[in-house]
């Protein structure tokens, strides 16, 4: 893909480095481009489907049970789109995450929180945000910065 | 027994599968009994009433016969939504719904589970599990457009359970 004639390189990975003791744990994401992978394992809930006497059929979207489907399926969504991005970093495996067990996959954050402190945690998944185009504000910060430099180029 | 309002009840029908494929029936007019028997012998010594022993089990015999309001298919399973009589006999839309029982050998069943929901918030929420149902007989009435089902459960009493009504 091309922009302005210039090739868009391939996605480049978020960095970030944890010092710990006289360690330094070097995480990367990247962004999460398919995600056939995940709704092969965790379909998504369907809403039930509503017969009213005249045969006149709608889905119901107020269905607890459903919500309560979409609700964990959007958790588990979330945990592997984590796993997932965070696979571009060197020589990281988890102990308790099964990459085909959707139950595993929430034990991504135990074993986060075993070792690092809630704000390194933060720290890790803010760049799995970012990866994943997830994080708003970075991307309002450069939206009002394309858009005043625009302004600067008008003015002049 | 309190009386259920039938109107403020919905009854499901339940199979054994992973993730299960339930009905939802919320009922309109009509009625569903269930009767719990238990046989007990009592033994004489000379004539006077001596010793009690309990006889035979006997299975809940469930009745139910209405016109349904609405009825709403299973939430994590896709497809049309099957009619009563598809869920009772596993047939249509119901084809691969899986017994309730354990026993694979025994024929099909399905779980009944009618959940009572006062529209006064102060009444509690009563959940009716009728488990193993297999129906034994279906009177159709063309004219009411209504089916009377009859059957036995694989157990010897229903199980109810109450909880807050949020």
């Amino acid at each position: 893909m091309k922009m302005n004639g210039k090739i868009i390189e391939g996605p480049v990975p978020e960095v970030i480095v944890i010092p710990k003791g006289e360690n330094e744990f070097v995480f990367k994401a990247l962004p999460v481009l398919d995600f056939a992978p995940f709704e092969e394992l965790c379909k998504t809930p369907v809403a039930p489907t509503i017969v009213k006497k005249g045969g006149e059929t709608f889905p119901d979207f107020d269905d607890k049970g459903y919500n309560e489907a979409l609700t964990a399926w959007a958790k588990k969504k979330n945990a592997w789109t984590v796993i997932t991005s965070l696979k571009a970093t060197d020589d990281l495996e988890w102990e308790t995450v099964v990459e085909g067990d959707p139950e595993t996959w929430p034990n991504y954050l135990t074993e986060l929180q075993k070792i690092f402190a809630d704000a390194e945690v933060s720290l890790i998944l803010d760049i799995v945000y970012i990866a994943n185009g997830m994080n708003q504000k970075k991307i309002d910060d450069a939206t009002k910065r394309f858009l005043a430099g625009q302004g600067q180029d008008q003015n002049t | 027994m309190a009386q259920i309002d039938l109107k403020q009840a919905t009854l499901t029908i339940m199979d054994g599968d992973t993730p299960v494929n339930e009905l939802e029936v919320r009922i309109g007019e009509g009625n569903l009994t269930y009767n719990e028997t238990r046989n007990m012998e009592y033994k004489l010594n000379r004539g006077l009433l001596d010793e009690v022993r309990e006889g035979d089990e006997v299975p809940v015999a469930v009745t139910f016969d209405f016109v349904w309001d609405y009825i709403k298919g299973s939430t994590l399973v896709s497809g049309a939504v099957p009619t009563i009589e598809d869920t009772l006999k596993k047939r249509g839309n119901a084809v691969d719904w899986v017994s309730s029982d354990a026993d694979a050998c025994r024929p099909y069943a399905v779980d009944l589970v009618i959940v009572y929901t006062p529209d006064c918030s102060t009444g509690e929420v009563e959940t009716i599990t009728l488990a193993d149902f297999r129906w034994e007989a279906l009177n159709h009435d063309l004219s009411a457009g209504t089916i009377a089902v009859t059957g036995n459960c694989n157990v010897t009493e229903a199980t109810s359970a109450r909880t807050a009504n949020v």
